[in-house]
């Protein structure tokens, strides 16, 4: 069996020594399940602090523990009195997980969670919620909240949506296998029975949303995952551009196929792929001159700028 | 006897909490059991030990004993820098941030662990049902499993830090080193900032933290300034970034993409609002490339209306793509 190493065992001694001398003798079952540890680990470890005190290690010194009656006490370890300090990392992902939570539409601003996370700030020095912000994105609430309900309820939902890669809105029947926040969006990864495929919507794109009668099977998988983006087919159309650097951000902001350095790194020549004709066109009005066409269709950036131009010279 | 080398830590750090004085390698080597005898394999263990001390994040100090001999250190880890404060935290609450440890995920390499370890430090956390009744748990339900994920990285958490001790930081942001007091933090559409005052410019600035290049160091001691009012932590958007002289644009929305433009501008910028539900907004501009970009990625639901030169701007911009001209843009 794999044997904890002496860090993480250092570690959770250091956590359960002050805890358990506060308490007066607490039952040893709650401290497996309060710590994680199993039982008989947790005996072994604390086993060992039998032998355990300073200088000159006499009796007196030693620290003492007592097990009886399924209860365990510590004594004689008061340099042991109080937990090590969160690292910045601890500090760091504990404050922004309880604050992101609490910044999902529909927490309780007064609830447990807000009285923790403001005793938790004030120890670390970021207290007064004013030092430390999370903000979760962009979501209609009542939008936001039809779609996490009929994600745990099991209930398929109609969403109008606007496609962003094709400007252009559909209604579609969705069974919602899982709704979350990554990169600053809300997301629905699910069954889009309409295109009869996987797909991630984003929720701030989603204008209505209609929770239906209809349940359905949860997938055993969760779908799209978080990192999910835009995935080009491979029989979609293939575009090489020539990126002057104005317009080098195209090659690190989109999906591509890949990115060659030419001139030293004046220019770098990017594959793309993609059938989605808006998004094909925003890439190009929006390098404008900095990007030419080296191979695929030229023209789709040239018919979509004298399209857009009319709208200024009339 | 052989001495579990749990055993020997577990010493080690009681004695270097209990001193007052810093020890000596020599009164550590006569005093902690389970260190080899022999002078080297001693210094070899000792020094194994102090890394791991100090990688699990242990303040370990180190103190010239003796100025005329400065190879003679002395060992302690003084109490109030090892010693979490007691935040009293009743069972619900540590319940709600175990909650909340379980449904939003940091990303990167230590974000799982580290929150598992915090919950630890601050008493453990209790498991699901074992709260007291009405502690205002929901419960650990599916739906909140995996809600949200948001970015790490160690340059944050050293700014987090920092924030927390008021200690300024050093590192190269946009090829400039910067010496910076860290105000406050703020996770904005999935990009962490820091806020602050940049010593070097004299003024507060906004830093993008997985832009800054290098690592993210703390400088001088903890308490060294004052945190300023507040302002509002809104990264400038792409429009605002740039010292051109400022122009106020006049930008038409229809109504199918005015709720978007509504997002990104706020409902502060809303000049016009027409029967058919489309907005004109009014928008500060001193950076046209950045407004430019933004409006072009409304393809054709919206349209510069204001002023005339800015509408030649972006003509010209969309006169020469459509000619199929490269140039200097």
């Amino acid at each position: 069996m794999a044997r904890a190493s002496a860090e993480d065992r250092l570690g959770r001694l250091l956590a359960i020594v002050p805890w358990v001398a506060a308490h007066d003798g607490p039952p040893v079952a709650e401290v497996c399940r309060r710590f994680g540890v199993e039982e008989k680990a947790l005996v072994e470890d604390l086993n060992l602090l039998f032998l355990c005190g300073v200088y000159p290690f006499t009796p007196d010194v030693l620290i003492d523990v007592d097990f009886a009656d399924g209860r365990v006490w510590i004594r004689m370890a008061d340099y042991f009195r109080r937990p090590l300090r969160l690292s910045p990392q601890e500090g760091l992902a504990l404050v922004s997980a309880g604050s992101a939570l609490l910044a999902v539409p529909g927490a309780d601003p007064d609830g447990a969670l807000a009285t923790a996370l403001a005793k938790l700030e004030t120890v670390l020095g970021v207290g007064a919620g004013d030092s430390i912000d999370v903000e979760l994105g962009p979501a209609a609430p009542g939008i936001l909240e039809a779609v996490r309900r009929a994600s745990e309820t099991v209930h398929k939902v109609r969403i109008d949506y606007y496609s962003f890669g094709r400007d252009d809105h559909t209604t579609r029947v969705v069974r919602p296998w899982r709704v979350f926040n990554a990169a600053g969006h809300w997301y629905l990864a699910g069954w889009c029975e309409t295109a009869a495929a996987e797909r991630l919507f984003r929720v701030d794109r989603i204008t209505r949303a209609d929770v239906l009668d209809s349940t359905f099977v949860p997938a055993r998988r969760d779908g799209p995952g978080a990192t999910a983006t835009y995935h080009p087919a491979e029989t979609d159309p293939e575009l090489v551009l020539d990126l002057d650097p104005p317009a080098h951000w195209i090659a690190h902001q989109y999906p591509n196929e890949g990115v060659e350095a030419l001139d030293g790194g004046a220019v770098l020549r990017v594959r793309l792929r993609s059938s989605q004709r808006a998004w094909l066109e925003r890439l190009l009005l929006r390098a404008g001159p900095h990007a030419r066409v080296v191979e695929g269709d030229a023209s789709a950036g040239r018919a979509a700028a004298a399209r857009l131009l009319a709208r200024y010279t009339r | 006897m052989a001495v579990d080398r749990l055993e020997r830590l577990v010493n080690l750090v009681a004695a270097l909490l209990d001193t007052d004085r810093p020890l000596t390698r020599q009164q550590i080597h006569d005093r902690i059991e389970g260190y080899a005898e022999d002078p080297a394999a001693f210094r070899r263990n000792f020094e194994r030990d102090k890394e791991l001390l100090r990688q699990m994040g242990l303040p370990l100090a180190t103190v010239a004993l003796d100025p005329s001999h400065p190879d003679e250190l002395g060992y302690r880890i003084p109490r109030e820098q090892y010693e979490l404060p007691d935040p009293g935290l009743d069972e619900a609450e540590l319940a709600a941030l175990r909650l909340a440890a379980s449904a939003v995920q940091v990303e990167g390499a230590w974000g799982r662990e580290a929150t598992t370890r915090a919950l630890r430090k601050l008493g453990g956390a209790v498991a699901v049902g074992g709260g007291r009744p009405g502690g205002g748990d929901r419960g650990e339900t599916g739906a909140f499993r995996g809600l949200a994920e948001l970015p790490g990285g160690d340059a944050v958490a050293a700014a987090f830090a920092a924030v927390g001790e008021r200690r300024r930081l050093r590192f190269v942001y946009r090829g400039e080193e910067r010496l910076v007091d860290p105000w406050r933090l703020s996770l904005v559409r999935g990009q962490w900032y820091l806020a602050g005052l940049d010593h070097g410019r004299g003024e507060e600035r906004l830093f993008r933290l997985d832009r800054v290049e290098g690592p993210v160091a703390p400088e001088g001691p903890a308490g060294a300034f004052e945190r300023t009012a507040n302002r509002a932590a809104e990264p400038a958007p792409a429009w605002r970034l740039g010292d051109e002289e400022e122009v106020v644009a006049e930008l038409l929305v229809d109504a199918e993409q005015a709720p978007w433009a509504l997002e990104a501008l706020g409902a502060g910028a809303v000049s016009r609002r027409g029967d058919d539900g489309s907005m004109v907004f009014s928008v500060p501009v001193t950076n046209r490339a950045g407004f430019r970009s933004f409006v072009l990625g409304f393809l054709d639901h919206a349209e510069i209306v204001g002023p005339p030169s800015l509408r030649a701007d972006i003509a010209g911009w969309l006169s020469a793509l459509s000619r199929g001209v490269a140039g200097d843009g």
